[in-house]
C-alpha cells in the first residue's frame, strides 16, 4: 500500500507549521498597531508642546493627602503620593473582599433557611442592593454619613467607640514591647499549625481516628499570641479616644470617607456574590442533601461538609469575577473624597497636565492588582476541584 | 348467599390542616424552636425599623411645594422633587 508522502517539517500541511506561521503574524501585527499608536501619540504631543515622560514622578507633589497609613507631607514627591494612594486603594480592597465574602456567603446560604421571613430578608437584600448603581449607593452612604449622623461635639457613644461626622474613633492599644513579641509569636504559630493540620490529615489518613482541624490551630495561634503577649511584659494600655473642644482626640479613627466606601461596596458586591452562593449551592444535585439526612446529619451539618465544599467548585469562577469588581469599582472613591490611587492621580493630571503617564499608572495599578486576584484565585480553584477521570 | 355491597362510610377529615394560610405561617415561620425564635427577633426589629419608617415616608411627609413647611415639618420633603424634576430629569 502506499504510504503518504512524508510531511516535512516546514511544509504547509503540517498543522504546527501553520500554527506557528499565524502566531507570528498576528503577534507582528500587534507590535506594529501598538507601536504606531504609541509613536502617533508622542508626535502628536510633541507637536502641541505637550511635555511626555515621567520624571515629573520625582518632584515634590504640593498636595496634601486626607488619609494615609503613612505619614505624608506635601514636600514628597509624586512617587509617594501613588504609593500611598495604592496602599488606601489596597485598604479599602482587601477588608472589602473579607467582608464581601463573609457577608455574601450568609446571605446566599440564607436563601434556603427554613424560617420564610429570612428567606424573605435575602431575596429583599439582594434585589435591593444589586440593582441600585453602586455610585449612587456610596453616595447614600455617605450622606448618611455626614448628615444623619451628630456633630463632633456631641457624638453617639457605644461604649468606649465614638460615632460621629468625624467617623468612628475606637481605642488603640500602644504598640510596645509584649504586643511584638505577641506578633512574632503567631508568626511562629502559623507555622505550627500549619504542621500540625498536615499531621492531623495525615494521621487520619493512616488510623482513622479524626482530629480537630480548626478548634486546635486556632488555639495554636491564639496561645501562641498570648503567651508572646505575656512575656512581653503583658502591657495594657490603650490609646482612648476622648471628647476634646471640637473633636474627638487620640485613640484611632475610620475617617467617614473610608467608612461610606468600604460599607457601600461591601454591601454591593456582597448581594452579587449571594447569587451566586445561591446558583453554586442550586448545582449540588438534591441526592446529596437526601444522602446526607440519610446519615443523620443536620441541616448545618450538611451545609457546611457536604453541600459548600461540592458547590465551591461552581462559586469560584464567579466569585473571582466579583472580587476583581469590587477593586475596580473602589475607583468611584474619587467621588466621596477618599484619596484612593484615582484621585490622586487626578490631582497630579491637574498640577503636572501629564495625562497620558498618569493615566497609564493607574492602570499599571489595576491591571497589577487585578492579575494577581485572579491568579491566586485560579489556584484556589484548581485545589479545590473534584478530581475526575 | 346475598352479595354484599361494600358501602363505604363517610370520611373523615384530616386531623391537622396542611394548607391554608395559618398551616403555612405554621410549618414555615414557627417550624421549630429555632425557627420560632428567629422569626419573634426579626419581627421585633422590623417592628422597631418599619413603622418609624413609613411615618418618615408617607405620613408625615410633606407634598406640596412649601418651604416653611417642608422646614418645620419632620417627615420627608417630597415638594423638592417638584420644584427640581426639570434639573432631575
Amino acid at each position: 500500500m502506499s504510504d503518504t508522502p512524508p510531511k516535512k517539517s516546514w511544509s504547509w500541511r503540517s498543522q504546527a507549521f501553520r500554527g506557528l506561521v499565524y502566531q507570528v503574524l498576528a503577534v507582528t501585527l500587534i507590535v506594529l498597531c501598538v507601536g504606531y499608536l504609541a509613536h502617533n501619540t508622542q508626535t502628536n504631543m510633541r507637536e502641541r508642546g505637550i511635555q511626555s515622560g515621567f520624571d515629573f514622578l520625582n518632584s515634590a507633589a504640593g498636595f496634601d493627602i486626607g488619609e494615609s497609613l503613612i505619614a505624608f507631607d506635601s514636600g514628597e514627591n509624586y512617587w509617594h503620593a501613588y504609593f500611598i494612594g495604592f496602599t488606601n486603594t489596597l485598604r479599602v480592597a482587601i477588608t472589602g473582599l473579607i467582608l464581601t465574602t463573609i457577608l455574601g456567603t450568609l446571605i446566599g446560604v440564607g436563601r434556603f433557611s427554613r424560617n420564610a421571613l429570612v428567606r424573605g430578608l435575602c431575596v429583599c437584600y439582594v434585589e435591593l442592593f444589586r440593582n441600585i448603581p453602586v455610585l449612587l449607593q456610596l453616595l447614600m452612604w455617605y450622606l448618611m454619613f455626614t448628615e444623619v449622623l451628630p456633630d463632633s461635639a456631641n457624638p453617639i457613644k457605644l461604649g468606649p467607640l465614638f460615632l460621629s461626622k468625624g467617623g468612628l474613633n475606637f481605642p488603640i492599644p500602644v504598640w510596645a514591647t509584649g504586643q511584638y513579641f505577641a506578633a512574632i509569636g503567631m508568626g511562629l504559630a502559623l507555622l505550627v499549625a500549619w504542621a500540625y493540620r498536615r499531621w492531623a490529615i495525615q494521621s487520619f489518613e493512616r488510623t482513622g481516628v479524626p482530629r480537630s482541624l480548626f478548634w486546635v490551630p486556632v488555639a495554636i495561634i491564639l496561645g501562641f499570641g498570648v503567651l508572646g503577649w505575656i512575656i512581653g511584659g503583658a502591657p495594657s494600655e490603650f490609646n482612648m479616644p476622648m471628647q476634646g473642644e471640637f473633636a474627638i482626640e487620640n485613640g484611632g479613627a475610620l475617617t467617614p470617607e473610608f467608612l461610606s466606601v468600604l460599607l457601600g461596596l461591601t454591601i454591593y458586591t456582597a448581594a452579587f456574590v449571594a447569587e451566586v452562593v445561591r446558583g453554586g449551592i442550586q448545582s449540588v444535585a438534591l441526592g446529596q442533601t437526601e444522602a446526607a439526612a440519610a446519615l443523620g446529619l443536620g441541616r448545618g451539618q450538611t451545609m457546611r461538609l457536604v453541600t459548600l465544599p461540592q458547590a465551591l467548585r461552581v462559586i469560584i469562577p464567579p466569585v473571582t469575577n466579583q472580587y476583581l469588581n469590587l477593586t475596580k469599582n473602589s475607583s468611584l472613591a474619587v467621588a466621596i473624597g477618599y484619596p484612593d490611587v484615582v484621585s490622586i492621580a487626578n490631582t497630579a493630571i491637574n498640577q503636572t497636565g501629564r495625562a497620558v503617564e498618569c493615566i497609564a499608572i493607574i492602570m499599571a495599578v489595576y491591571l497589577s492588582t487585578s492579575l494577581l486576584t485572579s491568579l491566586l484565585m485560579n489556584w484556589y480553584n484548581t485545589r479545590s476541584a473534584i478530581k475526575e477521570r | 348467599m346475598t352479595a354484599q355491597v361494600f358501602q363505604a362510610i363517610a370520611p373523615r377529615p384530616a386531623p391537622v390542616k396542611v394548607e391554608g394560610f395559618v398551616a403555612w405561617i405554621r410549618t414555615n415561620l414557627f417550624g421549630d424552636l429555632r425557627t420560632s425564635l428567629g422569626t419573634l427577633a426579626i419581627g421585633a426589629v422590623l417592628l422597631w425599623i418599619v413603622p418609624p419608617l413609613i411615618q418618615w415616608l408617607f405620613i408625615n411627609a410633606i407634598w406640596i411645594k412649601d418651604y416653611q413647611a417642608c422646614h418645620n415639618g419632620s417627615g420627608a420633603c417630597w415638594g423638592v422633587i417638584a420644584e427640581k424634576y426639570r434639573i432631575i430629569i
